[in-house]
């Protein structure tokens, strides 16, 4: 049975008083107990504050549940007119959520509280729904003339009340309101069951010492042992009465006694309290009103007391008498209402209308050391009898004892509400489907039709006409969000930004290209893959532009548009004839989905950051892959602005599911970081490597062939050449390398240095001494563009490959040089280490010296071929490569949630 | 609005009117005691109610010319103060008032009065025997049906080139219309100088001006208008003025005061108010200008070029004085250092072997860059406000559920639309019942919990 629980009584105002805190702890309750059963807990995005508190409220048991968020627009206090359409539409949201999680059965936990605010009730209006409704209290309607002061409030509560008496169950918390339910709405009694209520969590029961007690008692000028009384001050308490009672008290008692009212009032009841205390002839010293106390004091209070009385005649249940108990205090009680229930102890009881049944009920308590000694041993056991495990397993058989009954699926099967020929939001539609429609349907309704119904609702509203153009289509984007996707298996978005912006050709986009061409391909058939990049000013949209640039038209099983037969043939939806295709669109990640941040796009701005949020909130996954950290680990080679845009991404990184990184040297640089940095994430945050791959012509090679670039190779093949590539950066350390040859052609070494990338940053100085270089052209080559064809060539002159950096990534240009046979001396850094393993020759030292002496020794070593062979280095496809990364992405236990 | 006011006395009333004759009688003898007392509060005592009638007088004493010691019927005479004017200018006036104990202090007075409703007082009087008749809030008090009636009979009884005065209550003026005008319990509505002044035109009179009248405010002294004045200060009364064809006559009776021009209209004072405000904004415009120039001249001139290493070391006095002593020193030793590294990095940036020096100092002036850069980031930091960043999810949701529409959504939104404009076209018939009305919801809840007590099959 999938029981879903409307939790929005511990998100709106009554979060604050016993409802909210009643709707936790049953709700925990359920869960713990739920068995077989599915529990899903429904909360409103309009209160977006209360989200993270109510989740974490659930403690522990928010594991064993679903959590799901359901979005309406708001404000829907319906205290104001304008906001009427709102509600209405936030209703129709609300049921079609619901509609959508398919239930068995709904458990509303606050119908009839906490007027004006964003609070969203409907039983049924859209789509049949089983539901339970929690009976609290009727207080409002017994007393109308004090809670339903003004016509909006009562407007309100008979609203609600019309809604509750079409739920299909209710659970009452005392026998009390059972019967004041049945009595005063006509619920029908087979339908009403008792499911009682147990102490809050945070009342326990408290123990001070000596020092403490007096503190406190000084605090609140308590001298003398106390008569306690807590809560609130409606006149329903009964407090005059009580005041009155105490009075009639003998002197001697009163004298020996105090009288203490605990609990917040405001200015209007506390000019009412001192006027009835002064007018029962008594004063401050002998009647003691406190303001709003903590939990802790409370809970001390009830344990320091004499006794404590609940003189209330209208309760709900009667928390403060349960609590007393608890903490320690004989406690006594009016016998109307549920208060006896409470209490169970008929002795304890007196009649709350007469004042001379109060009074001799204190004397007895305040005199009678036997029958106080009878109350305080007879409070905990009645304590024990309730318990929150026994609420929820009341609750649990009544629902048991409904499914066996097939009451459930007799719901579900009744009638869809028929679209709203009526039309008139303000009328509220009647619960009996018109007859001549009616057409019983085995499964619940489907999204499209589902969709369809709202739009139809919404469209015969009578204010829909006038609502500006932005409430409008966030409706329309609320409904659209129902629609199913044409394609129904998750999404994995690939983001492309840089590459799609410009192709810069660097090591990174060669990246980038290779893994999308083989997620397009290979990837694992039950993920659709969609290429996405970064849209101004908000959200990302798909690159179906660019997709279809770059791989051509159906050649690819996997694409965002093409390809199996079963995608064309998919029933088409039933809205829109899918003028969406060839066109890009934003991308509304979903649960399942996995958003996979491919490309280094760290020019990141708050909005994509609000994008991930949201995407996470929906229940989608989001990964990074991560390159490098070098802006934050040798900041003096990249400029100020560049770290810091960084370093910002990297923490919005951090805040995501998880990242990989191009190698284990980097995983491990990056775990380091995000513990030193951003400590709180750190045990969230998963991080993962691979390996790239080294196939170049799979990655969609680029051709091209300079002018004079026969020349040069002919010139490279004339003596050894040694080749460094990559783009000119401070850290690539060509300055040294150029010195190092420098000093080699001083001794007249036949060398060839060809160097082989375009300037990057920092690098002014370099790029005058290359330009202005008396070898250039001679002995020193510097190609700053060259195609992937040209490349190729030039990897195929040279001799040697040089890796100077003094930290990296990964090192592509090692694996294409083990590609390639191409022997290679690299800086013994951790990450070649990683990479090339013992397969190459290495060298350390800045100095240009160092450099030369390894390359002559590695020129020495040339001759007699001893050099290292770089072919031995293991280097994967870039299939595998991507496979890999997938595989880190994609992890089992997320495909069967998905199903 | 529509019952006449009773005669007093047994005068011959229509069937209409006997209906109210006792009640109405009780009433105005109450109300009269009370207005009596309020008037002498409000209008002031008889000498200034007085003051403020002179202003009649260039229209009505070249009626003495013609008729010496001309009859002057005086309806509505209250207190008798424009009788007593009148009597003393030289007319034989006659009073004429509804509230007895009034008429008896005019008789008491010395006047001949009579206590008798406007209309019928008119109607008895013979044809051309008065040569002006006056009625002062008389417009407000009658209804209009009866006013009309009164102006005619008025032409009547007037002698050729008589003068007819009604004065009100003038509307254009903002607050008495509001407020003050209705110090008088038995005025009943004010009465617009346009409508009034048609009345006798209509009626045949040859001439009619209808004359704002008894301003405080004088344009004549160059005094601001303030708003107040806008609201309070335009013409508080209005006179309308008519004369009676002179036929009949040997010579016309021409009355100069007709040709001259009175009063204060709310136009002219509010757009007086509004040049005001106009001429205040391009003073202060020109004077910013004035300034400006004057700066820039200041700033281009010699002395303040030559000045400058004053003002220079006045400024590192204040910031000494400011930071401290340590402070400006550190900040003087930090800032030589800046120059004396940038210095040096341009002499030895690519000469050969100072590689390690230069690298050296890229390092160090890159971390002095840092420091600076630091130094502002952290002051624009704290003027940043710190914002909720949960109001900023919440409107990065708006936002982004309206700026990303899906093209389903989009359909969906022009479906809405359309509707909005057919509805607009076709206005449904609006049921606006409010949420639930307590009778009306507690019925269909009743009716309601009756048919959900069925079971569904």
């Amino acid at each position: 049975m999938k029981i879903v629980v409307d939790l929005q009584g511990a998100q709106n105002e009554s979060r604050h008083r016993g409802i909210g805190r009643y709707a936790l702890a049953f709700v925990k309750a359920l869960i713990r107990n739920k068995g077989p059963h599915e529990v899903v807990v429904l909360l409103s995005d309009l209160f977006p504050e209360s989200l993270a508190y109510a989740q974490d409220a659930l403690g522990e048991q928010r594991t064993h549940c679903t959590i799901k968020i359901w979005s309406g627009i708001g404000p829907t206090d319906l205290r104001k007119p304008e906001n009427h359409w709102r509600k209405d539409v936030s209703e129709l949201m609300r049921e079609a959520y619901i509609a959508d999680l398919n239930p068995d059965v709904l458990i509303i936990s606050s119908l009839l509280d906490s007027p004006g605010d964003n609070t969203i009730v409907s039983v049924s209006k859209l789509a049949p729904v089983y539901t339970v409704a929690m009976l609290y209290d009727l207080i409002p309607l017994l007393y109308k003339s004090e809670y339903l002061v003004d016509p909006t409030t009562q407007a309100w509560y008979y609203e609600r009340l019309w809604q509750f008496k079409k739920a299909d169950f209710w659970y009452a918390i005392s026998e009390s309101s059972r019967n004041d339910g049945i009595a005063q709405l006509g619920l029908p009694a087979a339908q009403v069951h008792n499911i009682s209520a147990a102490l809050g969590e945070d009342i326990v029961a408290v123990d001070l010492n000596a020092e403490q007690a007096a503190a406190l008692k000084q605090k609140f000028g308590i001298t003398r042992p106390f008569l306690l009384y807590s809560g609130a001050f409606d006149p329903r308490k009964n407090i005059d009465r009580l005041v009155h009672a105490y009075a009639a008290q003998h002197a001697e008692i009163r004298q020996v006694h105090q009288l203490v009212l605990a609990g917040g009032l405001n200015a209007p009841q506390l000019v009412h309290v001192n006027q009835l205390i002064t007018a029962a002839g008594l004063d401050a010293s002998q009647v003691i009103v406190t303001q709003r106390i903590t939990d802790h004091e409370l809970c001390a209070l009830y344990g320091l007391c004499k006794a404590y009385i609940l003189p209330t005649y209208c309760e709900g249940f009667g928390f403060t008498a349960l609590e007393a108990m608890a903490c320690g205090a004989p406690t006594i009680g009016s016998n109307y209402s549920s208060v006896p229930e409470v209490i169970g102890l008929p002795e304890a009881l007196f009649d709350p209308f007469s004042v001379e049944s109060i009074a001799s009920k204190i004397t007895q308590v305040l005199s009678d050391e036997a029958y106080r000694a009878m109350l305080f041993a007879h409070g905990p056991k009645q304590v024990q009898t309730f318990s929150w495990d026994h609420t929820a397993c009341k609750a649990l058989e009544a629902l048991e004892r409904l499914e066996r009954d097939g009451v459930l699926r007799a719901k579900a099967r009744s009638v869809v509400q028929p679209i709203a020929s009526l039309g008139l939001s303000t009328v509220p539609q009647t619960s009996a489907p018109l007859s001549a429609h009616s057409r019983p349907q085995s499964k619940p309704p489907t999204a499209v039709a589902l969709v369809t119904e709202i739009t139809a609702r919404i469209a015969a509203f009578a204010q829909t006409s006038q609502r500006p153009a932005v409430e409008l289509q966030e409706t329309a984007s609320l409904v659209a969000g129902f629609l199913p996707r044409q394609d129904t298996r998750p999404r994995l978005f690939v983001d492309i930004t840089e590459l799609h912006a410009t192709d810069s050709k660097s090591g990174i986009q060669r990246v980038v290209r290779s893994v999308i061409q083989h997620l397009l391909t290979d990837a694992d058939a039950a993920y659709k893959v969609e290429l996405v990049y970064a849209a101004k000013p908000l959200g990302y949209k798909t690159a179906v532009a660019f997709t279809r640039r770059m791989f051509g038209d159906g050649h690819l099983l996997n694409s965002t548009w093409g390809g199996r037969a079963a995608d064309s043939n998919e029933g088409s939806d039933a809205l829109s004839g899918n003028a969406a295709i060839g066109q890009d669109a934003y991308i509304h990640p979903r649960r399942g989905d996995i958003f996979l941040g491919l490309d280094l796009h760290f020019n990141i701005d708050q909005d994509h950051e609000h994008f991930f949020a949201q995407a996470r909130r929906a229940g989608a996954h989001v990964y990074f892959v991560v390159y490098d950290l070098l802006p934050l680990l040798l900041k003096d080679t990249f400029t100020p602005e560049l770290v810091e845009k960084y370093g910002n991404w990297l923490r919005v990184v951090s805040q995501q599911h998880g990242a990989v990184c191009i190698s284990q040297a980097v995983a491990a640089e990056l775990k380091a970081w995000v513990a030193q940095n951003q400590p709180a994430v750190a045990q969230s945050f998963d991080i993962d490597w691979f390996h790239l791959g080294a196939d170049i012509e799979s990655s969609i090679p680029s051709k091209g062939m300079p002018d004079d670039g026969s020349n040069l190779l002919q010139q490279l093949a004339a003596q050894p050449s040694f080749l460094a590539v990559g783009t000119l950066e401070p850290r690539k350390r060509h300055g040294q390398m150029l010195d190092a040859f420098e000093q080699l052609w001083a001794q007249n070494v036949a060398a060839n240095l060809i160097i082989v990338g375009k300037p990057g940053w920092l690098t002014e100085a370099l790029t005058t001494r290359l330009s202005a270089h008396p070898q250039l052209g001679r002995q020193l080559f510097w190609v700053q563009t060259a195609s992937d064809e040209y490349l190729e060539k030039i990897y195929a002159a040279a001799s040697c490959l040089i890796a100077a950096s003094e930290a990296e990534g990964f090192g592509l240009p090692l694996i294409e040089a083990a590609r390639h046979g191409l022997p290679i001396i690299a800086r013994d850094i951790p990450v070649f280490r990683e990479v090339a393993q013992e397969h190459v020759l290495y060298f350390a030292g800045d100095e240009g010296a160092a450099l030369a002496t390894v390359v002559q020794s590695w020129l020495a070593l040339a001759k007699q071929q001893k050099t290292p062979d770089s072919r031995h280095i293991q280097r994967q496809t870039w299939a595998q490569s991507a496979q890999q990364l997938l595989s880190s992405v994609i992890s089992a236990k997320d495909v069967t949630k998905i199903a | 609005m529509t019952e006449p006011l009773a005669p007093t006395d047994a005068a011959p009333a229509t069937a209409a009117h006997k209906q109210s004759a006792a009640p109405d009688a009780q009433t105005l003898s109450e109300l009269d005691d009370f207005s009596r007392a309020w008037h002498a509060k409000m209008y002031g005592s008889r000498a200034t109610v007085q003051a403020r009638l002179f202003c009649y007088l260039p229209f009505v004493l070249p009626l003495l010319h013609a008729y010496p010691k001309a009859a002057a019927l005086d309806l509505r005479c209250g207190q008798g103060e424009w009788l007593e004017t009148l009597s003393d200018t030289g007319f034989t006036a006659q009073g004429v008032d509804e509230d007895a104990a009034l008429v008896a202090h005019c008789q008491h007075l010395g006047f001949q009065a009579q206590a008798k409703a406007a209309l019928l007082a008119l109607q008895a009087c013979a044809d051309q025997s008065y040569a002006l008749i006056s009625g002062f809030g008389l417009a407000e008090a009658l209804p209009f049906q009866t006013l009309k009636q009164v102006v005619q009979e008025s032409l009547r009884v007037l002698k050729p080139g008589g003068l007819l005065i009604l004065q009100a209550v003038n509307p254009e003026n903002i607050v008495v219309s509001s407020n003050q005008g209705f110090l008088d319990p038995t005025r009943r509505q004010p009465i617009p100088r346009a409508l009034l002044a048609f009345v006798p035109e209509h009626a045949g009179f040859a001439q009619t001006k209808a004359i704002p009248l008894n301003e405080q405010f004088s344009l004549a002294v160059q005094q601001p208008v303030s708003l107040l004045n806008v609201l309070q200060d335009v013409s508080p009364l209005y006179a309308v003025i008519a004369q009676k064809s002179s036929d009949g006559l040997s010579a016309p009776l021409t009355i100069k005061a007709f040709d001259y021009d009175y009063g204060l209209s709310l136009e002219t004072l509010a757009s007086l108010f509004d040049q005001q405000i106009e001429t205040k904004i391009q003073d202060a415009a020109a004077s910013a200008a004035r300034a400006e120039a004057a700066l820039a001249a200041i700033h281009g001139s010699f002395m303040w070029r030559v000045t400058r290493p004053i003002r220079w070391t006045e400024q590192q006095v204040e910031q000494l004085q400011e930071d401290g002593v340590g402070t400006r020193v550190v900040a003087f030793v930090e800032k030589m250092h800046r120059l004396l590294v940038r210095q040096v990095l341009a002499r030895v940036t690519g000469r050969r072997g100072f590689s390690r020096v230069q690298r050296y100092l890229e390092k160090v002036s890159h971390q002095q860059a840092l420091v600076v850069a630091q130094r502002h980031a952290l002051l624009a930091e704290q003027r940043k406000i710190p914002l909720d960043p949960a109001i900023i999810q919440q409107a990065y949701q708006t936002r982004e559920r309206i700026e990303t529409l899906s093209p389903e959504a989009q359909e969906i939104y022009q479906r809405l639309q359309q509707v909005g404009s057919t509805q607009r076209s076709n206005p449904a018939p609006q049921v606006d019942v409010p949420a639930a009305q307590p009778g009306l919801a507690v019925d269909q809840s009743k009716a309601a919990a009756n048919s959900s007590v069925q079971p569904r099959s």
